[in-house]
């Protein structure tokens, strides 16, 4: 009887329309309080000249900090140098760490061992990182320098991070030093699934290498690239403590992203609505990177039950 | 001409001797099955041709070139995979198209090699659809198809049939042989199923841990297996083996066997009084009234319709038989049967080895 009554319980709990709703009610409180508040909290910011200095205050201004940021050519120079930061991060680990996996998929003695020691650099953390190639890149003492005097291929007065034409390229080859190894072990792992058979196929159907990659490994990974492309432009696009403890932006803005505007902005100078607005661009670029690398993905697939 | 030339071909993987040593010719046209138990290095032997695998040692020629160095891309062959191995995000005729492509062959002879494959295979309506789109035998088409379009001077199928159920493999069965009737290619097939070799082949080399145990033709090797392992590889149900001790006197020879019954055999027979032997009998064979007698206590019976599967005790072993469906048997009753004395093989026990009148 009881085991019954139990029973069309729950049936009951089972048929019921509400059951999704309940299923993905903890996500959305989750989201609500740890996302939803912060970000309604900074919208408010944005609209507002609130400074760090008193940062209960609330006295509002309109779109003014927008205007601001629109005549203000430092905001202008961030987003150009964020946009060549993340281009090249996302083509910089993608195309290294494609090359990577190839290599690692094909057979060779101590394969384990060198697919372990290519995560260390993902592994270590960033603030160890900037240290060592701050340290590594000194000007004066610099092991870098010192392999590429003899050579004469030092650059001006040996710098690096702090010369203007080279900081951004050398923080983006430091950033994609150590994200490569998360790009190159994400595609390995897709590699794994491409059909062995199908690349035999391949080779006896005349496939040189390049052929190859193109008939057969390629449209089983790309999927997985896209998405890697997807995270990699939304995790440079945010990324902070690499390029501040590298460069803290410098110098003269040539490694300034969004970011490090934004705590420029808002922890440096203290005007906290006017950083919240740099944020507000900010999330604004990363919504749209992600809508439309959706909007492709769904016509993807769409393909692919076409046929 | 021979068209395939195996010359003392020899396969390691690290310490393990997979093929010892092979030699092996495949005639121009003829269509050779391999065929043995899994890891009896049939596969590895077929990739040898193909040039998937390297060799360790010996000599493969195609054509009368040796190939040892030659990329499979060169080997002017072309492979059927057990898996189809079909480009995915290819239409049918781009698949089919893809070497001809690849060798930058005029678009026009392209298009006409293509049409002229899918017309023989009856693929012309498919020809746009996306492999994902078709059922498993026209994904084995379209592979066969992707393997004529070449007109390579050698075929060679992977286990082609082993992903496709029952009535679609005999069907495809009769496809690759009607094909191989039409377009007489050297053809290299690997097999585990020594129906589909019987049916296919021209020959059959029948392969074991990495060695040759027999070749032949399928009613050769049917009718005198050399050995014990092929009288059990070929035929299906398995042939009936049984011990028996070598009787000779009075110009008469005879198997005693384990629970006292005793056969007939030829007197000419290569087998010593006394000698250790093992007698096969084919159960297909045991239903002739008219032979050497074959009697005992029925254990279990199968019917499958037009036959029937009776296994009985003889000889001290379970022994099958079939019998016609109409055969009316029970279990528990005495089964009477004989078999044709020239249809009782012997084999010598210490060898394994076919014994022969002399």
């Amino acid at each position: 009887m009881s085991s019954h009554s139990h029973g069309t319980q729950l049936a009951r709990i089972h048929g019921s329309r509400w059951l999704p709703y309940m299923l993905v009610l903890p996500g959305v409180v989750y989201l609500l309080v740890f996302q939803g508040i912060p970000l309604l909290q900074e919208m408010r910011l944005s609209v507002s000249n609130t400074s760090l200095l008193n940062p209960s205050r609330f006295n509002f201004i309109g779109v003014a900090n927008f205007s601001r940021l629109l005549r203000d050519p430092n905001f202008f120079n961030s987003i150009q140098v964020t946009a060549i930061y993340v281009a090249g991060c996302v083509i910089g680990t993608i195309g290294l760490g494609l090359f990577a996996a190839l290599l690692m998929d094909r057979e060779f003695t101590g394969r384990s061992f060198v697919r372990s020691l290519i995560i260390i650099p993902w592994a270590a953390p960033p603030v160890a990182i900037a240290l060592v190639f701050r340290w590594m890149l000194n000007g004066q003492y610099g092991i870098v320098n010192r392999g590429l005097e003899p050579l004469g291929l030092m650059p001006a007065e040996g710098l690096w991070l702090d010369n203007p034409s080279l900081a951004l390229i050398t923080v983006l080859a430091i950033t994609i030093w150590q994200l490569f190894p998360f790009t190159a072990v994400v595609i390995l792992a897709s590699l794994q699934s491409v059909p062995k058979e199908l690349k035999e196929a391949a080779q006896i159907d005349g496939a040189g290498l390049w052929a190859q990659f193109h008939a057969v490994t390629w449209p089983v990974i790309r999927p997985t690239v896209a998405l890697l492309a997807l995270l990699m432009t939304i995790w440079s696009i945010r990324r902070f403590e690499l390029i501040w403890l590298l460069t803290q932006g410098g110098p003269v803005g040539s490694t300034n992203t969004l970011v490090i505007d934004l705590y420029r902005r808002g922890f440096i100078i203290n005007k906290l609505g006017e950083a919240a607005a740099v944020g507000m661009v900010g999330m604004a670029v990363s919504v749209l990177v992600t809508i439309a690398y959706f909007a492709v993905a769904n016509r993807a697939t769409r393909a692919e039950k076409m046929r | 001409m021979a068209s395939v030339i195996l010359n003392g071909v020899r396969k390691t993987f690290g310490a393990v001797n997979v093929i010892p040593g092979i030699d092996l010719e495949i005639e121009s046209g003829e269509f050779v099955a391999l065929v043995g138990p899994s890891g009896c290095g049939k596969s590895t032997l077929l990739r040898m041709i193909a040039g998937l695998e390297e060799v360790s040692g010996g000599e493969v020629w195609i054509e009368g070139r040796k190939v040892n160095d030659v990329s499979p891309k060169d080997r002017n062959i072309a492979m059927v995979f057990q898996s189809y191995a079909l480009y995915p995000q290819m239409t049918v005729a781009e698949n089919m198209s893809f070497n001809l492509r690849l060798a930058k062959k005029p678009k026009a002879e392209i298009r006409e090699r293509v049409a002229e494959a899918a017309r023989m295979l009856d693929l012309e309506a498919l020809l746009d659809r996306k492999p994902g789109q078709l059922s498993g035998g026209q994904r084995q088409r379209v592979a066969m198809g992707r393997a004529i379009v070449r007109s390579p001077k050698v075929f060679l199928f992977d286990e082609p049939l082993s992903n496709l159920d029952a009535k679609l493999r005999v069907a495809m069965r009769a496809e690759i042989k009607q094909l191989h009737q039409k377009v007489k290619t050297t053809s290299v097939y690997v097999t585990h199923d020594q129906i589909e070799a019987m049916t296919l082949a021209d020959r059959l080399v029948v392969l074991n841990k990495g060695h040759v145990e027999q070749q032949g033709s399928p009613l050769d090797l049917y009718n005198r297996p050399a050995n014990l392992f092929v009288a059990g590889f070929i035929g299906s149900p398995a042939m009936n083996f049984l011990e028996a001790r070598a009787a000779r006197g009075d110009g008469h020879l005879r198997a005693q066997l384990a629970d006292g019954n005793a056969l007939e055999l030829d007197p000419a027979l290569g087998v010593a009084d006394g000698q250790e032997i093992i007698i096969g009998l084919r159960p297909e064979l045991i239903n002739n009234d008219a032979g050497e007698a074959v009697c005992g206590e029925v254990i279990m019976i199968e019917p499958m319709g037009a036959q029937t599967l009776v296994y009985f005790s003889y000889g001290g072993k379970t022994v099958t038989a079939i019998v016609d469906g109409e055969h009316r048997v029970a279990v528990g009753e005495t089964f009477r049967s004989g078999i044709e004395r020239r249809r009782i093989h012997v084999f010598d026990r210490a060898s394994g080895m076919r014994r022969d009148p002399e």
